[in-house]
């Protein structure tokens, strides 16, 4: 017994944080968002969104309550303190569901506002991180979302919803922490408008932000993302829309059921040839015009699409290399492969062969339409 | 002196030995009877004897018989027409089989006393015991008379292995006990156990069993490392296991040895009803038992230290419902658990129909006012409720489970998670620390040791776990 006394006082001098953490679920104010936006000068600018419960005694009943926050400091540990300057009980970040930069953050630059993000054991890594495009992110909290109260939960929900996955850039805070050390520093992030539809405020979470070195430097549109997945080995669903076999000015669209892209990379004197074969399986989704869906048919449209993902791939690929951005982790995946040789930009004399192979294994229905 | 007036004086002597010993007895019985050959007294005490038999069968014969023999054998064999009838040592003996329920006869004539055994208790019925209930199987159950107890084990296993050790245990008390097992089943080590340790325990008055059940246990404890049923079929079931069992005068209860961790999870339907669902049902009391334990401590561990752990929906849900009470979590919890035991102890000590009714009050009111008041939020309720209706499922092990819930719940609102480890841990390793008569309390978990016990978490085939339990080199 004794030895059992003595266990429970070490390991409660362990863990003696526990007691001095103490706090009640009721006693603390939950952050579901947080943007961050910067000034003129670069300094960082919170505005969170938050949940509070609280007893009404004017009705008499325990409610929540959305309440926002808004600061401004010299660096972000600055900034979230003086947060709690405006709010009755300690903001807690552990439900938070989004960080969100806004362009000009983007554009300025993420990195001196990472390490705090990182470092505090409250903010959750596995919290998804967005770019908001637009101008005003004071609008944006205000906006009235009629799927959920909060933007940060509302935010968290599409991100979870495989429906669109394929057009976006999907990343949790912790994949970017890896993400952005990786190669020449390049990646995606999601990026999302605030938009009205019929008078009501609308989320659109569409395309994708290029990050290079924390920074913002290029847009990806929905297209662009979706071929950005598929060369990427990153696609698990979308669409193709490729013309009709038989009348050019309609369209026939396949649904992709699964993707496979195999990387390989190999140096040939001056050159470095990218090789990308991708594999598709798609099952026959649309039609504008009737068809019939023989062999010939099939391998017509498969030889369409085939043709269709070559190009888009190809003009995207040569587009970032005219800019300068391995947008494809071409660097990385040359360093993996041939560590002893140095080229500080690989992307510059990269080529890039594609070997592409959409497979057509049904209809979703029905075979045929007329 | 002659040897008559030996006799005569001895007579006396006991007599008054005897008179003095159980003075002030109202019941105590002298029935003096003069022959020829010189006085005759009968002693017994009228409560616990059949007075009848006594007079029909002792008194009767003694008083109409016109030529007495000197010759006690004569007597013994030829005069008294008591079945069970033997010698008595001295005067101690005497007062020994008195008070057990023995007439006891004294000679003037005759330097020697004769018992002859008349009891006659009043006892209960064959009832159901109220806390075994079942829903198909034996509905016997165990009274406090020592010999029908005997004869419900003795009507089911018609074996001549099957042993009843006699003892009188209890300093002054001199309390009957049995001490049964099926020879070769039992490993002889158990039997050996117990029965040293109930001859050595320092017993003043055995009164009830759980001081059987206590001279058994090898270590203090919360945990019932001795078993104890009222029911006949049980106490069979474990002796054609391999097990000790041991009855005793004026309980009802049955001690059963060695008592494992795992028994808490069976109940007789289990092996009355079909095996698949009995398999499942035992399953819920497992979930139930980590249920009960766990539930508060872990909580009181999520909603003070690690909101991250909980969704988002039910973490809001549970900061909307708390935001009206005003006291810390723990205090909240403990205000509860309190409630339930209050409602708990008065549901036991009332007449059960007053009782079924004050559950349902308390339940529904009290908890409903408890929200209203401020004292408690929904969630709280909804566990302390569920946590305190699991462990109905494992009524035996009650005190044991809420004491270390309360060590969890202290635990996990001191530290948090971990905490709430420690006490998990400190938990395991005080059972793993039992034992039963030699046997880990644990078994047949937490060793590789080669075991029979086919019915632990789902019951196997009946035919494959009515054997013996005990590792294979020591069937």
């Amino acid at each position: 017994m004794k030895v059992k006394m003595i266990a429970i006082l070490l390991l409660c001098s362990i863990f003696l944080t526990g007691c001095f953490s103490y706090i009640d679920i009721n006693r603390v104010i939950f952050v579901t968002a947080l943007i961050i936006d910067v000034d003129e000068e670069g300094a960082p600018i919170f505005i969170a969104e938050a949940f509070h419960s609280f007893r009404s005694n004017e009705t008499n009943t325990e409610r929540g309550n959305k309440v926002f926050y808004k600061s401004k400091g010299e660096t972000v540990f600055d900034a979230v303190r003086q947060l709690n300057a405006y709010s009755s009980y300690k903001l807690n970040y552990t439900q938070n569901r989004a960080i969100i930069f806004t362009e000009r953050a983007a554009r300025h630059g993420l990195k001196e506002f990472l390490d705090f993000l990182h470092r505090d054991q409250e903010l959750l890594i596995r919290t998804f991180i967005l770019i908001y495009i637009g101008n005003d992110p004071e609008e944006l909290m205000e906006t009235n979302l009629k799927e959920n109260e909060y933007l940060g939960l509302y935010l968290y929900e599409t991100q979870e919803n495989p429906v669109l996955a394929g057009q976006r850039a999907i990343e949790r805070f912790n994949q970017y922490l890896n993400n952005r050390l990786k190669g020449r520093r390049v990646d995606i992030l999601t990026t999302f408008t605030h938009d009205k539809i019929m008078g009501e405020d609308k989320i659109n979470i569409a395309g994708a932000a290029v990050m290079q070195e924390d920074k913002l430097v290029s847009i990806l549109s929905n297209d662009e993302v979706r071929i950005y997945h598929l060369l990427m080995d990153t696609l698990h669903t979308g669409l193709l829309i490729v013309p009709h076999p038989a009348y050019p000015d309609k369209k026939v669209v396949l649904e992709v059921l699964k993707g496979n892209t195999k990387t390989s990379i190999k140096m040939e004197e001056n050159t470095i040839i990218l090789k990308k074969s991708i594999d598709i399986r798609t099952t026959f989704a649309e039609t504008q015009e009737s068809i019939v869906l023989d062999q010939g048919t099939i391998e017509k449209l498969q030889q369409e699409a085939d043709f269709k993902i070559e190009n888009e791939a190809k003009e995207l690929f040569n587009l970032y290399k005219e800019k300068g951005i391995d947008l494809f982790d071409v660097q990385d995946i040359f360093e993996t492969k041939y560590p002893q040789v140095t080229i500080p930009n690989v992307m510059e004399v990269t080529d890039l062969e594609i070997d592409v192979n959409v497979k057509i294994e049904g209809s979703t229905d029905i075979l045929n339409f007329r | 002196m002659s040897k008559k007036k030996i006799s005569l004086k001895k007579y006396e002597e006991h007599l008054a030995i005897i008179k003095e010993q159980l003075r002030n007895n109202y019941d105590v019985i002298y029935r003096s009877i003069d022959t020829e050959k010189g006085p005759i007294t009968v002693i017994y005490i009228t409560n616990i004897c059949n007075k009848s038999f006594i007079s029909d069968y002792i008194v009767k014969p003694l008083v109409t018989c016109e030529n007495i023999p000197e010759n006690i054998e004569k007597i013994k064999n030829d005069l008294i027409f008591a079945d069970d009838i033997g010698f008595v040592n001295d005067v101690d003996h005497a007062l020994q089989l008195i008070l057990s329920g023995n007439a006891v006869v004294l000679f003037g004539f005759i330097d020697k006393m004769i018992y002859c055994e008349a009891e006659e208790y009043t006892s209960r019925n064959i009832e159901e015991p109220p806390t075994e209930i079942v829903i198909k199987g034996p509905r016997e159950g165990f009274n406090e008379k020592l010999s029908d107890n005997i004869s419900l084990i003795r009507r089911r296993i018609h074996n001549p292995k099957l042993k009843f050790e006699k003892l009188l245990i209890g300093e002054q008390s001199d309390t009957a006990v049995v001490l049964m097992y099926i020879e070769d089943q039992a490993p002889a080590k158990v039997v050996e156990f117990v029965r040293n340790r109930i001859q050595k325990a320092k017993i003043k008055f055995l009164l009830e069993s759980k001081t059987l059940d206590e001279a058994l246990q090898t270590k203090r404890t919360i945990f019932d490392t001795i078993g104890y049923t009222e029911k006949p079929d049980k106490v069979v079931a474990k002796l054609t296991e391999g097990r000790v069992a041991i009855l005793q005068e004026n309980t009802p209860f049955a001690v059963t040895a060695p008592h494992f961790f795992v028994e808490y999870f069976s109940v007789g339907e289990d092996y009355y009803l079909n095996g698949y669902g009995q398999s499942y049902f035992r399953t819920v009391r497992w979930v139930a038992f980590f249920v009960s334990l766990l539930l508060p401590g872990l909580y009181m561990a999520l909603i003070a230290y690690h909101f991250k752990l909980i969704p988002y929906i039910f973490a809001f849900r549970m900061a909307i419902t708390r935001s009206g009470v005003p006291f810390p979590a723990v205090v909240e919890i403990m205000i509860m658990m309190f409630f339930f035991q209050v409602l708990r102890e008065a549901g036991i000590r009332l007449p059960q129909p007053i009782g079924s009714a004050l559950s349902i009050v308390g339940a529904l009111i009290l908890g409903d006012a408890a929200i209203g008041a401020g004292l408690a939020s929904e969630i709280t309720l909804l566990i302390i409720a569920l946590s305190s209706i699991s462990l109905f499922l494992i009524p035996k092990m009650y005190a044991a489970i809420l004491l270390w819930s309360n060590i969890l719940l202290l635990l996990s609102a001191l530290l948090g998670l971990p905490g709430f480890y420690v006490g998990f841990i400190l938990f395991w390793s005080h059972v793993a620390d039992l034992t039963t008569c030699g046997y880990p309390y644990l078994y047949p978990m937490g060793t590789f040791k080669t075991f029979n016990f086919q019915d632990l978490i789902l019951r196997d085939d009946l035919d494959d776990i009515s054997k013996n339990i005990f590792y294979k080199d020591e069937k």
